[in-house]
């Protein structure tokens, strides 16, 4: 065995792997508990204690919120907005008590981030201002992102954006500006450019900071972008009128969505290695070229095994290539 | 299906310490030594490739089924039957003949094309022999036959995740068929002891020549056992009209009695005493999660993953029980025949129970760390 072997860090894909042949059940469960793949003592303590923590949170949180939707009608207006202001006091105190850093401290400013929406709704009921629903995530949003930028809470970084999706959609599906296909191109472009950007700043700092080491966050931003770039590629496919296609957001969308793939397929195959990444963009890629084929060259019924079969060559392809990328980095 | 994570110790550190410890010879150190390099070498394929084959294959095996039927190649019961077994047969030859180790890439497309054979072989037959059959419980029992018959015979990861999943499924059927829905409380505690007893000798199970068989088997029967559990979660007049399923605490009291086995047996793992706190704190925390979710047999079995997920270390099994323990806690309270004001302060009292819960659970190990030392 070289030297580089020997010094590798055991995984547990090499334990299993050393099981079938030369290792006991018992030298194995005994390899587990010492390499740490199985938890100890304090580990247990870690997850019973944050377990009971978060639900038991969330769950008084929850019977709060319903004990205010129960008696809400016969609130005074005075008393309905101070109980949730309150409420956003007594979690910013809570987090100034226990510090950012810590478990409780990021679950009471998450909570405080949720009483901020359920403010603005209250103020919205009670003052009838005639504002549109979206009027409220746009405010909730730039009221909560100077906590989300401080608090170094994935949690957060992800309640923002949904806020920020959210206003987005609801604003220009309440003005009434996406009635046509090419106006929902539009739309889906605006909110891949909005996912755009938090993932570019995600990862370029990642790497620096530990917080951001998580690989759930991007990997759910690369999924929405991959949703919304693969809607305008539809609907450029199976547009019906020649109308749709003179529109700009309509005859962009294949070239955003190929640059947007190529982009992925480079940057988490040599920059940041993620292999779910990579087979999200080939699961995109082969419904896109398939409906392509499917559109332009299947003309009867006769013709779908053909689809059928170039299905088949596309996902062969793209396993043989994500292995030989998956292969490449375990080496 | 493992999960690849990086220890601190290195090959040498644990063989050494294995060495140490007499569980392993200075004859065997040397052998895995000498063969560390060609494992490293060899992995399987990671979940989400082998989510992309099992997409495809579906996709692929659909078209193929909307082209035979729209062209009439497949017409009548007859052509379905003849045609399922030939694509079946079809698949069990190319997956377990055609392996060529120097070929891998073409086996992965010869892979690739038997999984959508195997699947559309598989609908052919069912559609053919139900068109024969005519009856649900013919069908359900062909079915509960062709996909034992097709975990055995056809080696394929995807296969055997979705083969369990489907015979229970056909079994619910078969009990629905049949007005014998209370042998669901059979079923649910079946499944329950056979995931226990998969997960704590995953161990075991990895030393054998089917492991990946076994494992694959592990997860699918988990996903099983939460999604009979996702009928104790349905409250919808006609459903309860349709599957009138009552008695849902059996269910509960069998998961809890298993939990209560699970626990104890971790426990006793760390050397943890029975009738010491920590053993009392677990037995009545249980008991209490069993009190208030007796009808709720979904929410213990969900905390039972949960907590043989965390003992084996196996995060996708955590994520999944995870995602029903919450699911199913949103059914228990949604479900409630009670008002907004009682909800609300069964919530606020269960929230803060837990919360003492925790508080006297610091109590405790503070306590015994503090004897230890």
């Amino acid at each position: 065995m070289t030297k580089d072997s020997a010094e590798q860090k055991v995984t547990r894909g090499l334990l299993h792997a050393l099981a079938k042949k030369h290792i006991s059940k018992e030298c194995l469960e005994r390899s587990l508990v010492l390499s740490g793949f199985l938890p100890d003592k304090n580990a247990w303590y870690t997850f019973i204690h944050v377990f009971f923590l978060l639900l038991g949170i969330t769950l008084v949180l929850t019977g709060i919120s319903f004990f205010f939707a129960y008696n809400w009608s016969s609130l005074h207006k005075f008393a309905k907005l101070g109980i949730v202001q309150l409420g956003i006091l007594a979690c910013l105190g809570g987090v100034l008590y226990k510090g950012l850093d810590s478990l409780v401290g990021k679950a009471l400013l998450f909570a405080a981030s949720v009483l901020v929406g359920t403010f603005l709704a209250v103020f919205g009921q009670i003052y009838q201002t005639g504002a549109d629903a979206y009027e409220l995530f746009v405010g909730w949003f730039f009221f909560i992102i100077g906590w989300t930028a401080i608090s170094n809470n994935t949690g957060l970084c992800f309640l923002s954006l949904l806020i920020l999706n959210l206003a987005i959609v609801l604003g220009m599906v309440q003005t009434g500006r996406v009635d046509r296909p090419w106006e929902w191109c539009f739309l889906f472009e605006i909110l891949c450019a909005i996912q755009f950007l938090p993932l570019l700043v995600w990862e370029s700092f990642s790497s620096r900071l530990e917080w951001m080491r998580v690989r759930w966050f991007p990997r759910i931003l690369v999924f929405a972008l991959l949703y919304f770039l693969v809607f305008p590629v539809m609907i450029y496919i199976f547009s019906r009128t020649p109308e749709d296609r003179q529109y700009l957001s309509v005859q962009i969308a294949p070239l955003l969505y190929g640059s947007f793939t190529a982009f992925l397929f480079y940057f988490y195959q040599y920059k940041k290695q993620d292999l779910s990444i990579l087979t999200m963009n080939c699961i995109a890629l082969i419904i896109v070229v398939s409906c392509s084929f499917g559109k332009f060259l299947v003309d009867s019924i006769h013709d779908v095994i053909f689809l059928s079969i170039l299905v088949i060559v596309q996902a062969s392809l793209a396993s043989i290539w994500l292995r030989k990328v998956w292969k490449k980095w375990t080496m | 299906m493992d999960n690849v994570e990086n220890s601190n110790y290195s090959i040498e550190m644990l063989l050494t310490k294995l060495e140490e410890e007499k569980l392993l010879d200075a004859q065997g150190k040397q052998e895995i030594m000498a063969s560390i390099p060609s494992l490293l070498q060899k992995n399987s394929s990671p979940w989400m490739i082998q989510a992309l084959v099992a997409l495809a294959a579906w996709w692929a095996a659909i078209l193929f089924l909307i082209f035979a039927f729209g062209t009439r190649l497949i017409d009548g019961k007859d052509s379905m039957v003849i045609f399922g077994l030939l694509f079946s047969l079809a698949a069990i030859f190319l997956k377990r003949f055609l392996y060529i180790p120097a070929m891998k890439s073409s086996y992965i497309f010869v892979s690739q094309l038997a999984l959508a054979a195997s699947v559309a072989g598989q609908i052919l037959l069912v559609m053919g022999f139900g068109a024969e059959v005519k009856t649900y419980t013919g069908i359900c029992l062909f079915i509960i036959g062709l996909e034992v018959a097709m975990f055995f015979a056809y080696p394929d990861v995807i296969q055997r995740f979705a083969s369990p999943i489907i015979v229970t499924g056909a079994c619910l059927c078969l009990f629905s068929e049949l007005k014998l829905l209370m042998l669901i409380h059979a079923l649910i505690p079946a499944l329950g002891i056979a995931a226990v007893y998969l997960w704590i000798e995953e161990s075991w199970i990895n030393t054998q020549k089917e492991a990946l068989a076994l494992k694959t088997l592990s997860y699918s029967i988990v996903v099983s056992m939460l999604g009979v559990l996702c009928l104790s979660a349905i409250q919808d007049f006609e459903f309860q009209r349709l599957f009138p399923i009552q008695y849902w605490w059996i269910s509960s009291v069998c998961l809890s009695l298993l939990l209560l086995l699970l626990e104890h047996r971790i426990l006793h793992s760390y050397g943890i005493q029975t009738l010491s706190s920590f053993y009392f704190f677990a037995l009545g925390s249980t008991l209490v999660l069993a009190a208030l979710c007796h009808n709720s047999p979904g929410i213990i079995g969900a905390i039972l993953i949960l907590v043989l997920g965390f003992s084996r270390g196996n995060g996708t099994l955590m994520g999944i029980a995870l995602l029903a323990f919450g699911s199913f806690l949103f059914f228990y309270y949604y479900n409630l025949q009670s008002t907004l004001l009682q909800k609300s302060l069964i919530l606020m009292g269960t929230g803060t129970t837990l919360l003492l819960l925790r508080a006297f659970f610091l109590y405790l190990f503070v306590k015994n760390r503090e004897e230890q030392a």
